[in-house]
């Protein structure tokens, strides 16, 4: 198990790549979880993206990174991934997967939808359009993922799906049923389960079989008229149980990659909603009441003087605590993985 | 009939959309009968019920007819239209909900309706969302049926209809199985008489397919080339091409008298592969009459070509279409006017 930072920040604005690594590294992280190719260099130049494999092997950090979409109704958001593919959506993550490959990367993460910017509640996610219902867009991806799937074959890589705001456990292990595990994993992000009602420990102890990569990142939840809201904390200051989640994934997989992916912003998740339930047929109403028991804990951490209450927490801006939330997060990992021998095997 | 021309197609490009006023004299000074947006936002952008219901006084007050447009209905691209999610705060349902009730206020119950967008910056099939790689055509006809099904209700309750184009990506015959399962009271068609020509449609037998459904037109004519794979499309002005407007006009006249012709006049080639089989097999509607009969129009023009009796194509195409606009748009105009005023197509 090592662990890494995901990074966000656009080509342009990386400038020399060395200097990135060389400040990731000195932070004390292994490795580092790109969004995509296109971050380390725009038309997947195999000369540039050679020499920052090779410094980052020099440095000892892992890379890791993101295909993109894998649904057809989001995929034409990304016009830089169909360049690449000069029009021809299928050649565009094939080059993707042969310029991983070549990286030595066998897991790349998937993603079907996103937070969708300039939209507030339930329309920023994708799940909850109203121009085709979320089961066909399931479906459309199926198909998709299915039509990648020789090529992921030939190159032996594994698209690790990620939950994200818009998948439920029982829907990835749906899709993972069709496609084969070889071929299709789980990026697992534990905070994220909570924002589709499910509880995170059951929820990760559903995915744990087929996780390769984890978004790491914690939850405080507050209760409202209409259910929860989501805030989020660094890794250990919140209320995940994250031993019984990362022993079970350890065990499926130990060298599995965790990924502190940090940021700030709240999401509702109106549990007591009727309309948000119909988008949810699965909900099971022990996990609404674990998460319901994840805010009273939340409260009772505030009441014990543990951390600072939500409200103060939420005023602070991101980038005066990002080094002491990103710090703080990798110490606690890397405890939790020390007192657990959650080391690497070879 | 009445032959009006489309705003959004360089007529008042240099005007811009800001002053409707301006734009409509230019439209009444040039002797249209009316015009055509592609969108009730071409006159306010906030769908401004004082602006829109001025607008429609000073069309009537000049006696000019008023259309327009309500953009994307297939749920594969409607990403592609920002500008619309966001005026339905990320509900594409409501935005396209407050487009029609917004045409309605106006008096427009007939709104053309698009299944894709022309991708410039890709090249060869790569341009229409029919060779889409990552998601067949036959889908994304079904998720295009599906969604004017749940627009369907909406649409009746405003009375209004969504006219779709013969786009370059769609067939009549597909938009006809749309008509048939979404029902005639809603769902149209958007006669383009230049498309049709990508798709490999006989101009007549196409406007014998639609007449019954059709309620808004988009006219061009156009010339017909031999390539290595097949035929090339050369826009023309009307009566300058391959469309034989005196069978058409009075096939379309016999089932909407009241139909108006809109101008969208553009350069550019569209490829009709009819030598591929590549090609043949994303047509699975083609006919072999239909077929002949382009390439008895292609051989037409070809020996014309020859006789110089046309413009060498690559010498017209390499003329700026703003330097003809005005006279083909006259030219156009003109013609079809004629053959309005011999047929007694009024």
């Amino acid at each position: 198990m090592k662990i890494g930072l995901v990074v966000t920040t656009p080509a342009k604005e990386i400038g020399n790549f060395k200097d990135l690594f060389d400040s990731i590294k000195s932070m004390g992280f292994e490795g580092i979880g790109f969004r995509s190719l296109l971050q380390l260099s725009e038309t997947l130049d195999p000369s540039e993206l050679h020499a920052a494999h090779q410094y980052a092997g020099e440095l000892g950090l892992f890379l890791d990174f993101g295909l993109g979409w894998v649904n057809p109704f989001t995929a034409l958001t990304k016009p830089e991934i169909w360049a690449l593919g000069e029009g021809d959506y299928c050649r565009a993550v094939e080059r993707q997967l042969g310029a991983a490959q070549a990286m030595a990367c066998k897991e790349i993460v998937g993603e079907i939808a996103g937070v969708k910017g300039p939209y507030r509640g339930r329309y920023a996610f994708d799940r909850f359009r109203t121009d085709v219902p979320w089961g066909e867009q399931l479906s459309a991806s199926e198909n998709f993922l299915l039509k990648m799937r020789p090529i992921l074959a030939g190159f032996g890589m594994r698209i690790d799906l990620e939950n994200h705001e818009d998948l439920t456990t029982h829907e990835l292990l749906r899709l993972v049923e069709k496609m084969g595990d070889a071929y299709l994993g789980f990026t697992l992000d534990v905070a994220n389960l909570t924002v589709m009602g499910e509880a995170p420990v059951e929820g990760s102890l559903r995915l744990a079989p087929c996780v390769h990569l984890v978004h790491v990142k914690d939850i405080f939840l507050i209760p409202t008229e209409k259910g929860l809201l989501r805030q989020m904390r660094p890794a250990g200051e919140g209320v995940i149980d994250w031993e019984s989640i990362l022993t079970e994934v350890y065990r499926h997989d130990p060298n599995v990659h965790l990924l502190v992916e940090d940021h700030k912003g709240q999401i509702q998740i109106d549990v007591h909603d009727l309309q948000w339930r119909t988008h949810f047929p699965e909900l099971d109403e022990k996990e609404i009441a674990a998460l319901l028991e994840l805010a009273e804990k939340s409260r009772q951490r505030v009441q014990r003087g543990e951390i600072e209450a939500p409200e103060s927490y939420e005023a602070m801006s991101y980038l005066n605590q990002r080094v002491q939330r990103l710090t703080s997060a990798l110490n606690y990992l890397k405890s939790l993985r020390a007192n657990h021998k959650l080391f690497d095997q070879v | 009939m009445k032959v009006g021309v489309e705003m959004c197609h360089g007529f008042i490009e240099d005007l811009g959309y800001d002053d409707f006023v301006v734009g409509f004299d230019r439209v009444k000074a040039f002797g249209f009968a009316g015009m055509s947006y592609k969108s009730p936002q071409y006159i306010s952008k906030t769908l401004d019920l004082g602006r829109l219901r001025a607008a429609r006084q000073y069309a009537d007050q000049l006696g000019l007819y008023l259309e327009f447009g309500l953009g994307r209905v297939n749920p594969y691209n409607t990403s592609e239209a920002p500008d619309i999610w966001l005026l339905g705060g990320g509900d594409y349902r409501l935005a396209l909900e407050k487009l029609i009730a917004a045409a309605a206020e106006v008096g427009c119950h007939e709104l053309v309706g698009v299944t894709a967008g022309w991708k410039y910056n890709h090249t060869g099939y790569f341009r229409f969302d029919r060779f889409r790689t990552d998601v067949s055509w036959e889908d994304q006809l079904a998720a295009t049926t599906k969604f004017l099904g749940i627009m369907a209700p909406i649409l009746r309750q405003f009375g209004t209809r969504v006219n779709l184009e013969t786009h370059e990506e769609i067939t009549s015959f597909e938009i006809l199985r749309i008509i048939e399962a979404v029902g005639p009271d809603v769902v149209g068609v958007c006669f383009d008489s230049g498309n049709i020509l990508s798709r490999g449609e006989d101009p007549i037998a196409s406007a014998r397919r639609v007449a019954p459904y059709c309620h808004q037109t988009h006219a061009k004519d156009a010339i017909l080339f031999f390539s290595e794979k097949g035929i090339v499309r050369q826009v023309k002005p009307c009566g300058s091409g391959v469309i034989n407007w005196k069978e058409v006009l009075p096939i379309l006249h016999q089932s909407n008298p009241g139909l108006a012709l809109t101008l969208e006049d553009h350069k550019g080639y569209m490829e009709i592969d009819f030598f591929s089989e590549e090609w043949r097999r994303y047509h699975p509607d083609l006919t072999l009459d239909e077929m002949g009969e382009l390439i008895r129009l292609a051989k037409e023009c070809d020996t014309k070509l020859v006789r110089s009796e046309i413009q060498k194509v690559t010498d017209y195409e390499a003329i700026p279409f703003k330097d003809q606009m005005l006279d083909r748009l006259r030219s156009s105009m003109d013609y079809l006017n004629q053959i309005i005023k011999d047929k007694n197509l009024v």
